[in-house]
């Protein structure tokens, strides 16, 4: 119980930092996949071309591949990124080709209709997206959005492989230093599954609230 | 400032790289064949077990599904010899991971499948008096098997892509492969383009193969 | 007992709804009986409980002498173990409404199935048996045709040999041709006719009433669970004595 007690705040601070770059993935990376996939949805063919390149290609490359690319290959070029930057940056870049394909998908499932009456009652493009389709779409979203956050969590972990001290980074210290392999890996087990627990929890709960059908 | 190209040390390491992503290949192909086996088992004991191996493969399911997989690896590559059990090297250590994680997406892929199945030909093979054992067997399994191909592949292609953790415990494949030229060349631009594209490539082989191979078992209904 | 089938006091309930709620019926070996009555009348959950695709939870049904699905201990039922239950069911033939064929083996296989897993017949007696059967549906020619390139008509008519190549005791016929389009009725009732002039003992669900009429040794007509009216065809159909069966056989007549 001592070596808990003693790891904690380093625990603690790993945890926070996991926390810090799922969040920041997530806005960032819920953002490009709004770009992409309206680009996919509604944009002119050379965009609808770049943002299907796109989200194709992120599907072929691993994610630890983007970190590390952007991890060595930015400061080559001369633009200097932290560690942890470099992570969110790449995390971003794959989470929002999820995104773009969810929110395609989702506003895909709307039949047609909807977008001609609401340009027949006079609204404007980004108002029947924003009163029309996206609140009908939203129930198909929200659970394959779920669905990408938790993945953006466990994927957070791989930032611990360019050295930034997260929650994974943290309990490999813990253990190398303690040799308390069972108990920390099973401490970072119930954290990881107590954060994704908890999104998918919420995600229940928002698609029961935003299911019409 | 201009990034001066240059792609000589890539292509001199290129056998290293190619090596890797057999290697990388080889990972998948054996974490699948044994996750499937794993799924497989843990499909039909989710969906017709007691209650109490319901509830073990749902733990199991639901556990691994909420936990990155590096920690997986961490667990059978250091914690696994700290607790005694030393019997797999680094290698082996993350197929056995990779096969433990692939397993309990497996598990309800093949439960869906199962439940996919129509009623009317697990009846048609009660009527001829097949057997339980029997109708999972030359009923059950390949309609299901035919029915999951597509997900069965798309889990493929994600473990391929999950192979390039295996460098997290210096498993020669592709990414350790970049890892290291990158190291001793600092070609970082050149190695990464080159790695990412072999990737890239690779799933979409992959993705072609399967199409045909799903074509070639169509039922055509 | 003399029947191939015996049915005693059947009651089978879904829940707290009865779908059966007694019926008796004896069928000697080398009858055919032809059972009729309007959707909902318990007709086909009575042949899925002869083969025991349907627990029933109350009276007795008896194929060639042996007690269908359970072994009864001190008057109480207790369900058999599935491998016994499925050597009793190799005993009863079923062809059912949407033939389920199984997709990914060929008209062959389909037939040969059964007899190497079950019969435990070599394979190329199995092959052999399988053969001439489906030569004697007609299907000659579709040996080694998966169920989706047959008609409904030809995969019907594979799911007969199927089942008939197992040499049942009796052969049950769940709707076997409602799901057809019309003009592929006739070469399933065909060889529905066929089986029954070889001396099958069969038992059929149809709404086909020339083939009740004509291939028919007698007609049960059902209704709410029970068996209302029975007796050869030509008396059920001319001489209807209860008011159900009248206003069945009445609205037969209007739609036909």
């Amino acid at each position: 119980m001592d070596v808990v007690i003693a790891s904690g705040p380093l625990i603690l601070r790993g945890l926070l930092i996991t926390v810090e770059v799922s969040v920041a993935v997530l806005l960032l990376g819920t953002l490009i996949g709004l770009a992409g996939g309206l680009s996919l949805l509604y944009g002119a063919w050379p965009l609808r071309l770049i943002a299907r390149v796109y989200v194709d290609s992120m599907r072929g490359i691993p994610q630890l591949v983007l970190i590390f690319a952007i991890f060595y290959g930015f400061p080559a070029l001369g633009l200097q990124v932290s560690a942890i930057v470099a992570g969110i940056l790449a995390l971003s870049v794959f989470c929002g080709a999820h995104v773009s394909e969810v929110i395609r998908g989702g506003v895909g499932s709307i039949p047609c209709g909807q977008m001609d009456a609401a340009q027949g009652i006079g609204l404007k493009f980004v108002q029947r997206l924003r009163y029309v389709i996206f609140p009908q779409a939203l129930g198909r979203i929200l659970p394959a959005w779920v669905n990408t956050a938790v993945e953006v969590v466990k994927a957070s972990s791989l930032v611990s492989l360019v050295s930034v001290v997260d929650l994974m980074m943290s309990i490999q210290q813990i253990v190398g230093r303690t040799r308390e392999a069972l108990l920390f890996y099973a401490v970072a087990a119930l954290l990881y599954f107590g954060i994704n627990y908890t999104i998918s929890a919420i995600g229940v709960r928002l698609e029961k609230r935003y299911a019409h059908t | 400032m201009m990034y001066q190209f240059n792609w000589r040390p890539v292509f001199d390491s290129f056998d290293l790289l190619l090596k890797g992503l057999l290697l990388g290949i080889g990972i998948a192909v054996l974490a699948l064949a044994i996750g499937s086996l794993l799924g497989l088992v843990a499909a039909f004991g989710r969906s017709s077990g007691p209650r109490p191996i319901r509830l073990l493969v749902g733990g199991y399911v639901e556990g691994v599904r909420n936990i990155p997989l590096l920690l997986i690896i961490y667990f059978v590559y250091f914690g696994l010899p700290l607790i005694g059990i030393r019997v797999l090297d680094n290698l082996w250590s993350f197929v056995f991971a990779l096969a433990i994680y692939s397993g309990a997406y497996l598990t309800e892929i093949f439960r869906a499948g199962i439940e996919a199945v129509s009623k009317g030909h697990v009846e048609a093979g009660k009527a001829i008096g097949l057997n339980r054992w029997q109708r999972i067997r030359f009923v059950m399994i390949p309609l299901m098997f035919r029915i999951v191909l597509p997900s069965l592949g798309n889990t493929f292609i994600s473990l391929f892509k999950d192979t390039s953790l295996a460098s997290a415990i210096a498993v020669p494949e592709l990414t350790y492969g970049a890892i290291r030229i990158n190291v001793n060349t600092w070609r970082v631009i050149e190695v990464y383009l080159v790695v990412g594209l072999l990737y890239l490539a690779t799933c979409y082989a992959i993705a072609g193969g399967l199409r045909l191979l799903e074509r070639r078992f169509a039922m055509g209904r | 007992m003399t029947g191939v089938v015996v049915i005693q006091g059947l009651v089978k309930r879904f829940g707290t709804l009865e779908i059966l709620c007694g019926v008796d019926l004896e069928v000697p070996k080398g009858e055919v009986v032809v059972i009729v009555g309007p959707s909902g009348s318990g007709k086909t959950t009575l042949l899925r409980c002869i083969n025991f695709l349907e627990e029933y939870q109350g009276g007795r049904i008896h194929v060639d002498g042996q007690l269908v699905g359970y072994r009864e201990i001190g008057g109480r039922l207790v369900k058999l173990p599935d491998g016994i239950i499925a050597g009793m069911r190799a005993d009863v033939g079923m062809v059912f409404q949407s033939f389920n064929l199984f997709p990914h083996m060929t008209a062959l296989e389909n037939v040969m199935l059964g007899l190497t897993q079950v019969r435990k017949l070599p394979r190329h007696e199995a092959e052999k048996r399988a053969t001439s059967w489906l030569e004697r549906v007609g299907l000659k020619e579709k040996l080694h045709a998966r169920p989706a390139q047959l008609s409904g008509g030809q995969q019907q008519r594979v799911a007969i040999a199927r089942a008939v190549a197992m040499e049942p005791k009796v052969m049950l016929f769940d709707e076997a041709t409602s799901a057809l389009d019309p003009e592929l009725v006739g070469e399933v009732l065909g060889v529905m006719e066929d089986l029954a002039h070889s001396g099958m003992t069969m038992l059929v669900v149809t709404h086909e009433m020339r083939f009740a009429r004509e291939v028919g040794h007698r007609i049960v007509f059902m209704d709410k669970g029970v068996i209302v009216e029975q007796g050869p065809p030509r008396e059920i159909f001319e001489q209807p004595r209860s008011e159900r069966l009248k206003a069945f056989l009445g609205h037969f007549n209007k739609t036909m």
